[in-house]
């Protein structure tokens, strides 16, 4: 049985991990793009730009937590992606990660919060 | 560089889990969330637990609460302070005993038939027209919590998933019927993840009546014909699988044509109408999801819109009334009772 | 002026040039268009400074007078979805030129022809033209996200097959194109008769954006023709090699699509479609004709050929929904990644697109499977598959994700050096995806330094500072 309770160090890296493990099977095809409904003619409004962002975040430490905020929750979550990814793709478990994403980030700011105080 | 809950959580989503948290529903009153089945008879313990979920029995708060947030949006005060100005509010009028939430959200709904809860007085009706034995909670029924999970905030969606387990079992539930996709996909595929020997068995409302329409041969049928087409929510169709059964119920339907959109707009691929968790972060961006998910189904013909999730049914009301277009927009359970008389 | 000074006046300076909502100076904007289709890896110092969309010919020209003022690279995507390195940055501080903004549509049925912009989604193209009986004479696995300027840059075609209807540049009237100075000009012609000797379409189609922007491109419209569908098992993929080489033999009419997969990549697509196991090794055609009898009498014909080189099963595919799911586990080869639940994930560790002449089918086929000696592309799983009736296949290599990075990456180079060996080996080159980038040390083994030094020699005069794909001609950040 799988729990991320609990914010301590090892179950945000685990956390990371399977995010991280989740966007290696991303080959960039984009074609998840023109199935995102929240997809505007850029890239970060879709879920290509979102998972390239979680990328660049998480593994490279690059960009701003409320930046990649703003990606992740103008996410509407729908799964859409995630099916093309699995009927015509790699099946990244783009939408997932996303979700998945949101959950680390906000422990993240708590365990920051936690070490501030 | 802020790196706080505050700066990497919408306050919508914030606002949400407060009031999960503290009130046990999305909307965070304190009205009876029962009052519409208190004259519907039912038992708290039976074979099957019916789930009835936050949506329909709040969504005349809700819908009142995001017409605010909208409208403040609209005159330039942005999300996080007008919803700061409720909480404020809230929290002063709380110290001398006024519970701002419920009065707003009465206001709001004064004067307003509430056609969400006839909803679920349609679902229990339905269900006990096809012989199922269903019980349900009443005031007991806490919220599944995933608009915690969605919010971000795993550890307290966690943490109310196994108290809610514990409940659940210290009441001998076995087998749950959710009406809510969400709720329903929050029991069935998340609750096993993070509750430690979870064994409920979560059924889906539409699994179960279009099993037994079949097994009982009914063939319902309309009063009057009406041309419907049908939407896909996405918790249904993708985080459930459950695609076939609601069609498979519609055409069983005598008097009623349904007409669906393009391939790549239905079934496992239906347009997200951007109801749900998008309005807490972005209402502007859910307005357009709306309008486009609404004109792909209005270029249907059909003079109903056709779906079975309140986010869905609440935001496709709102976004067909913009588009001033004369179409009706239902839940399944009302046709399906109407064809069951 | 300090760096953040400089990039800040540059995108300011687009925006003004561009219009405010063409341009993105947002880090994860520009890392995600920064990217190819390949692997999600970053280069930090190769992040784009700024993307530009721009939504007219005047503005692409804009752009590229400013560019060449400043010396600032300029890398060109459609969707950037080519996988063998060309969309990626080689220098640092460029302009990323995403093209699709360029999306104008241009119907001129009474002249048998249509326009459109560069940056005109491909299936949607496809759609528009079989809703008015036409068709489009390419269809790649990524039609979803490329463009068809990016297409008629590189003159690609995917699964058809050449010989069939042509490839997409045989298709190509005239274009629209931005020269590295920013001046534009039209080329070709609007008449049925193709110009004769010099045609300046000839500079651009196909060049994969190193001597000019591809904005607008003139197609000629084709009529949708009649199908039939064939399936074929068979105990070995050169079996199904042997089939093609005999259809041409007989001199029967090349299939639009021919295409084969190879059992172990049948399956998991199978698997995820309810197909059940796989009988062989899949061969999958598709035959056009004027008439659905002609159409069909061409099915029998390769029905019997199929037969008679040993097939498991050969016949006409009748139900739509049965060719669907079977064009749909040959199309979405990524499926074969899919590991089923408790199984390891599987990563992409080299691809090789490579071509031989026909009587060599078979033996490519042999030389993939047991003829090489890099070691490391044994140890991997091999899938292969791709377009048998056009000589030009695919193999995937792929590896457990638990294999260390490097390694790896290692095996990825040795797919490269693979896929060069077999073009070098029989006299042919790569057809689908460019010779640039990580192909360009191919390139100049297969035709010589002379011609190779010739190229160079043009792009200098034409684009005397570099701006446009600059690296990709000179093979930049790959071996040599």
């Amino acid at each position: 049985m799988k729990s991320n309770h609990g914010s301590d160090d090892d179950t945000m890296k685990e956390m990371e991990r399977e995010i991280l493990a989740n966007i290696q099977l991303c080959i960039n095809c984009r074609m998840c793009l023109n199935m995102c409904p929240t997809y505007e003619g850029w890239f970060t409004q879709g879920s290509f730009g979102r998972l390239a962002a979680i990328n660049a975040y998480f593994k490279y430490g690059l960009g701003e937590e409320e930046r990649l905020s703003e990606l992740l929750y103008s996410c509407a979550t729908c799964r859409r992606c995630q099916e093309r990814c699995k009927m015509l793709c790699t099946n990244a478990s783009p939408s997932e990660t996303i979700l998945k994403a949101r959950n680390l980030l906000v422990k993240k700011a708590q365990a920051a919060e936690r070490k501030g105080s | 560089m802020k790196n706080t809950v505050k700066s990497v959580v919408p306050v919508g989503h914030r606002y949400i889990r407060g009031n999960v948290l503290e009130k046990g529903n999305i909307v965070g009153v304190e009205e009876d969330k029962a009052a519409w089945a208190k004259d519907l008879d039912l038992p708290r313990q039976a074979e099957y637990t019916f789930f009835a979920g936050c949506g329909y029995q709040f969504m005349k708060y809700a819908e009142g609460m995001t017409r605010a947030a909208r409208t403040m949006q609209k005159a330039g005060i942005g999300m996080d302070k007008s919803i700061s100005m409720n909480i404020g509010m809230s929290k002063v009028l709380g110290k001398v005993g006024i519970d701002l939430g419920t009065i707003t959200a009465k206001v709001a709904a004064a004067g307003k038939e509430d056609v969400y809860t006839r909803i679920l007085v349609s679902a229990v009706s339905v269900i006990r027209k096809l012989g199922v034995d269903i019980g349900y909670l009443h005031q007991d029924e806490p919220c599944c919590g995933s608009p915690l999970y969605y919010a971000g905030f795993l550890d307290d969606y966690v943490e109310n998933a196994q108290k809610n387990y514990e409940l659940f079992k210290s009441l001998g539930i076995q087998k749950v019927i959710g009406l809510i996709p969400a709720c329903t996909s929050s029991l069935r595929n998340l609750y096993p993840h993070y509750v430690e020997g979870f064994d409920l068995k979560v059924y889906h409302f539409a699994e179960v009546v279009a099993q037994e329409l079949k097994k009982k041969g009914i063939k319902p049928k309309l009063k009057e014909k009406l041309v419907v087409t049908y939407h896909d929510p996405c918790q249904l169709s993708r985080y459930l699988d459950i695609i076939d059964e609601p069609r498979e119920i519609l055409n069983n339907i005598d008097g009623l044509e349904l007409r669906e959109p393009e391939p790549e707009q239905r079934g496992q691929w239906s347009t997200c109408c951007g109801g749900g968790g998008l309005e807490a972060g972005s209402p502007e961006l859910c307005e357009r999801l709306g309008r486009r998910r609404a004109e792909e189904l209005l270029e249907t013909g059909a003079n109903v819109i056709v779906s079975h999730c309140p986010a869905c049914i609440m935001q496709l009301k709102n976004s067909v009334k913009k588009l001033k277009a004369d179409v009706a927009v239902m839940d399944l359970v009302e046709i399906l009772d109407e064809a069951l008389e | 002026m300090t760096d953040d000074k400089a990039n800040k006046r540059l995108v300011a300076d687009l925006r003004s040039l561009l219009g405010r909502e063409n341009v993105s100076s947002d880090l994860y904007e520009r890392i995600s268009y920064g990217l190819d289709g390949v692997a999600p890896d970053l280069e930090e110092d190769k992040i784009p400074l700024v993307v530009a969309q721009p939504t007219s010919t005047q503005h692409v020209s804009k752009l590229v007078k400013y560019a060449n003022d400043k010396k600032l690279p300029i890398y060109i995507h459609g969707a950037g979805t080519a996988f063998k390195g060309s969309p990626r940055p080689k220098r640092p501080h460029s302009i990323l030129l995403s093209m699709q903004g360029l999306t104008s549509i241009d119907m001129h049925e009474e002249d048998l022809y249509i326009e459109v912009g560069a940056g005109v989604n491909q299936y949607e193209l496809e759609k528009l033209l079989l809703s008015h009986g036409y068709m489009l004479p390419m269809n790649v696995g990524s039609k979803y996200s490329a463009t068809i300027g990016g297409a008629v840059a590189i003159n690609t075609i995917g699964h058809m097959v050449d010989i069939c209807l042509g490839k997409i540049i045989d298709h190509v009237m005239g274009l629209e194109v931005v020269l590295p100075n920013g001046e534009i000009i039209e080329t070709g012609t609007r008449s049925i008769r193709r110009p004769a000797g010099i045609d300046y379409t000839r500079f651009f189609a196909g060049m994969e954006g190193v001597f000019g922007i591809i904005t607008k491109v003139r197609l000629r419209l084709i009529p949708m023709l009649k199908k039939a569908y064939v399936v074929g098992f068979f105990p070995d993929l050169t079996d199904i090699a042997h089939a093609f080489m005999r259809l041409y033999k007989e001199k029967l009419p090349p299939p639009l699509y021919g295409e084969l997969l190879d059992r172990q990549a049948c399956t998991a697509p199978f698997r995820l479609r309810g197909l059940g196991e796989p009988k062989g090794d899949m061969a999958l055609a598709i035959v056009i004709g004027h008439t659905q009898e002609d159409a069909d009498q061409q099915a029998d014909e390769l029905v019997r050929v199929f037969k008679a080189e040993n097939s498991i099963e050969a016949r006409v595919v009748t139900s739509p929904r049965e060719q669907e799911d079977y064009w749909a586990a040959r199309d979405n080869i990524l499926n074969v990644l899919q590991t089923p639940e408790g199984e390891e994930n599987l990563l992409p560790m080299g691809a090789l697109e490579s071509s031989v002449p026909l009587s060599h089918l078979a033996d490519l086929i042999d030389f993939l499977r047991v003829g090489h000696n890099h070691s490391i592309l044994h140890e991997a799983k091999l899938f292969i598959y791709g377009h048998v009736g056009t000589c030009d296949l695919h193999a995937l290599w792929a590896a457990p994700a638990s294999w260390p990075a490097e390694k790896r990456m290692s095996g990825v180079r040795a797919g490269t050096r693979l896929e060069k060996e077999v073009n070098l080996k029989w006299g042919c080159a790569s057809g689908e995806v460019g010779q640039t980038a990580m192909r360009v040390s191919f390139l100049r083994e297969r035709y010589g330094e002379a011609a190779y030094s010739m190229l160079m020699a043009i792009k200098e005069t034409i684009d005397p500072n570099n701006i446009l794909n600059p690296g990709n001609l000179e093979g930049e950040g790959y071996e040599k």
